[in-house]
C-alpha cells in the first residue's frame, strides 16, 4: 500500500472499543505536538516569549504518538508492505503466508520492544534527563516499551487465529 | 559486497512474502550488522537508532504535514479550486482537463496527497467532462496524472521521508521542487493542448465565462490560497522553520474545515488518529530503513559500486540515466514508494561520491516515484481513479496516461539536463 498525507480518514462508525482507546492514545500526543508548536510560534514571533522547552516536549510527544499508534496500525494490518503473491495464494498456502508474514514482523517488533527495555532500564540507573526541563528519559523508554510489547501481543494473537483458522 | 546483495536478495524475498517492509528491512539489517560487527552492537544500534529517530524534534514536521493534509481532505475544498481553474480555463480546448491540472497542483500544495488528489478530481472534476463528452481516456488519464504533481509539489510525503533517509534539509528539498513542479504542470498542460490539437473530439470547448465570472470564482478560493501562502511564504521567506511552517499549516487546514462545517468531534479524532497511524507506518520503515542502510555502509558495497563506476568512466549523468533505467523498470513491478525507500539510500550513497547534489537527486527520485505511480501494472494512481470509475476498463485509463508519461519523462530529461531548474531557486531563497 501506499502511504500519503490526506489520505481519506477512516470510516466513521466502525471501530471497537479497543481501537477507540488506541485511538485517542496516539490521537492525544499528535493533538499536543499541533497544538504546543502553533503556540510556540505565537509566543515566539508576537511577544519574543517561546514556550520554555517546548522542543524537548515535542520530541516526547513524537515518540509516544509513533508508538502509540503501532498497535492500532498493526491490528489493521497497515503497515507499508509490497506482497506479491497475497492474491495469489488460497487456503492451506494462504495460512502459512500468514504465519509465516506475522512471526517475521513479531520478531522484528519483539526485537525492539526488548531494545527499549533495556534501553529504559539504562535511563533509570543514570537518571537521564532532557537538558532543559529536565524529563527523565526513562518513563519514556518504558512507555515506548509498553506499546511495542502490545504491539507484539496482537501480532501474537493474529497468528494464533491464523493457525485456529 | 556478495554479503549486501544477499542481504538486498533476502530483503526483497522477505518484502514480496508479505512481510512488512520495514521489519523486512529491520531483521534483515540486524542480522548482516550482527554478522559483521556481533550480536551486541547491533541491538544496541537498534535501540539508539529507534530512540533517536522517534524522539525528534525535527521529524515532527512528518506528522504535521500528514495532519494538514488530512484535514484539508476533509475540508472538501477541492470542487471550489477546480470551478475557479475551469472559470479561467475552461472555454479552451481541453480546458476542463487544463483546470484539472492547474486545481490538482494547487490542491497538492495544500495536501501533499497524490491518491487523495486522483481520488477527489475524479469525483470533482470527471462529471463535468462527461457533461461535455470529454473521452474517458482524457478525462481519466488527466485525474491520474494531475495527482501526481502532488508528490512533487510541496509538502510531498515522499521528498519528507527521502529527507530523514538520506539526511536531507527538507526546506532545501521544497526550494528544490519549486522549478520541476512548475515545469511539470506546463508540460501536462502542453501534453493536453496537443492531445486536443490531433484528436479535436477527445476534449470539446467549455462554455465562456464573463470576466465578472471569473473573479466571482476566485472569491471562494482565497481560505486556500490564505493557507498556502501563510505555510510556504513564511517557510521560502525564511521567517518560520519547516517544523513551525508544518504546525502552522496543520491548524490553518483545522481552522478551514472547522469554519466549512465539516469536522465534528468524530470527525476531528479521526483526523488525528489518521495523522498518527500515517506517522507510525512510515516510522517503522525509516527504523527499517536506517538499520538496513547501516548494514550495507558496513559491508562496504556502496564503496564497490562507486569504484566500479568510475572504472567504466561513466559521467554522473550517465549514472543518473542508468538509475532512471532501473526506476521504470522496478516501477513496473513494485509500489512506488516502497521502491524509493529500498533504493533511494543505496542510490544516494553511491552518487555522492560522484558529486551529485543530494538535494537534486531527491527530486530526481520523487519524479521517477511519480511516473511509477502512473505505469502498468500496479500504477496506484491509475487505480484509484479505477475505483472511483469502475465502469472504465483499465486499459483506457493507462491509455489516457500516456501522454502524461511522456510528459514527466521529459520534465526527467530536462532536470538532469539542466540542473538549475531544481538548484537555482535555492541559491536565491537560502
Amino acid at each position: 500500500m501506499s502511504v500519503e498525507a490526506g489520505r481519506p480518514p477512516a470510516a466513521p462508525g466502525g471501530p471497537d472499543v479497543l481501537d477507540r482507546v488506541l485511538g485517542y492514545a496516539c490521537a492525544a500526543p499528535l493533538f499536543f505536538i499541533a497544538a504546543l508548536t502553533f503556540l510556540d510560534v505565537f509566543a515566539r514571533y508576537l511577544f519574543a516569549k517561546p514556550v520554555q522547552g517546548s522542543a524537548e516536549i515535542v520530541q516526547f510527544l513524537m515518540a509516544l504518538t509513533i508508538f502509540a499508534a503501532l498497535p492500532l496500525v498493526t491490528r489493521h494490518r497497515g503497515h507499508i508492505s509490497v506482497s506479491l503473491v497475497e492474491g495469489v495464494l488460497r487456503g492451506g498456502a494462504l495460512r502459512a503466508q500468514r504465519v509465516l508474514v506475522d512471526t517475521a514482523s513479531l520478531a522484528g517488533c519483539a526485537v525492539i520492544a526488548w531494545q527499549l527495555h533495556l534501553q529504559a532500564g539504562v535511563y533509570a540507573q543514570t537518571g537521564n534527563k532532557t537538558i532543559v526541563v529536565g524529563l527523565p528519559m526513562a518513563p519514556l523508554a518504558w512507555a515506548m516499551c509498553a506499546c511495542a510489547a502490545g504491539t507484539c501481543l496482537i501480532i501474537a494473537l493474529q497468528i494464533r487465529r491464523a493457525l485456529r483458522q | 559486497m556478495s554479503v549486501a546483495l544477499a542481504g538486498i536478495l533476502a530483503t526483497l524475498a522477505l518484502a514480496f512474502v508479505g512481510v512488512p517492509l520495514g521489519f523486512a528491512m529491520l531483521i534483515v539489517g540486524a542480522v548482516g550488522f550482527a554478522a559483521a560487527r556481533g550480536i551486541e552492537p547491533a541491538l544496541a544500534m537498534i535501540a539508539q537508532l529507534v530512540i533517536d529517530n522517534s524522539a525528534n524534534y525535527g521529524l515532527s514536521v512528518l506528522p504535521m504535514f500528514v495532519l494538514m493534509g488530512v484535514f484539508v481532505f476533509r475540508a472538501d475544498i477541492s470542487e471550489e479550486l477546480y470551478d475557479a481553474a475551469n472559470a479561467w480555463l475552461g472555454q479552451l480546448k481541453g480546458g476542463l482537463a487544463q483546470a484539472t491540472i492547474a486545481s490538482s497542483a494547487l490542491f497538492g500544495a495544500i495536501s501533499g496527497s497524490s491518491l487523495a488528489a486522483a481520488a477527489t478530481m475524479s469525483k470533482v472534476a470527471i462529471p463535468p467532462m462527461r457533461r461535455l463528452n470529454y473521452h474517458d481516456s482524457l478525462s481519466t488519464g488527466c485525474v491520474a496524472s494531475a495527482g501526481v504533481l502532488a508528490v512533487l509539489i510541496p509538502p510531498s510525503v515522499p521528498l519528507i521521508i527521502y529527507g530523514i533517509l538520506v539526511d536531507q534539509d527538507i526546506r532545501l528539498l521544497f526550494i528544490a521542487t519549486i522549478g520541476p513542479g512548475l515545469a511539470l504542470t506546463l508540460l501536462f498542460m502542453l501534453a493536453i493542448w496537443l492531445t486536443v490539437l490531433v484528436r479535436p473530439g477527445l476534449g470539446p470547448r467549455g462554455p465562456r465565462r464573463s470576466l465578472a465570472e471569473k473573479f466571482g470564482a476566485l472569491k471562494s478560493t482565497w481560505t486556500t490560497l490564505l493557507l498556502f501562502c501563510g505555510v510556504f511564504g513564511g517557510l521560502y521567506g525564511g521567517i518560520f522553520t519547516t517544523t513551525e511552517s508544518a504546525s502552522i499549516g496543520a491548524a490553518g487546514a483545522f481552522f478551514i474545515a472547522l469554519a466549512r462545517r465539516k469536522l465534528g468531534w468524530t470527525g476531528f479524532i479521526g483526523c488525528l488518529v489518521e495523522a498518527a497511524r500515517t506517522t507510525a507506518m512510515i516510522f517503522v520503515v525509516v527504523f527499517g530503513a536506517m538499520t538496513f542502510a547501516n548494514f550495507i555502509a558496513l559491508s562496504g558495497m556502496t564503496a564497490t559500486l562507486v569504484d566500479w563506476i568510475q572504472s567504466m568512466n561513466l559521467s554522473a549523468t550517465g549514472v543518473l540515466v542508468a538509475i532512471a533505467i532501473i526506476y521504470l523498470v522496478l516501477g513496473c513491478l513494485m509500489e512506488s514508494l516502497s521502491l524509493m525507500i529500498l533504493t533511494a539510500p543505496v542510490f544516494a550513497a553511491i552518487v555522492q561520491p560522484m558529486g551529485v547534489n543530494l538535494l537534486l537527486f531527491g527530486v530526481f527520485v520523487v519524479m521517477m516515484i511519480e511516473i511509477g505511480m502512473l505505469t502498468p501494472p500496479v500504477g496506484m494512481n491509475v487505480f484509484t481513479v479505477k475505483t472511483a470509475l469502475p465502469e472504465v476498463p483499465l486499459r483506457t485509463i493507462f491509455a489516457g496516461v500516456m501522454p502524461f508519461l511522456a510528459a514527466n519523462v521529459l520534465c526527467v530529461a530536462l532536470l538532469l539536463a539542466w540542473p538549475r531548474l531544481a538548484l537555482a531557486p535555492i541559491g536565491w531563497l537560502k
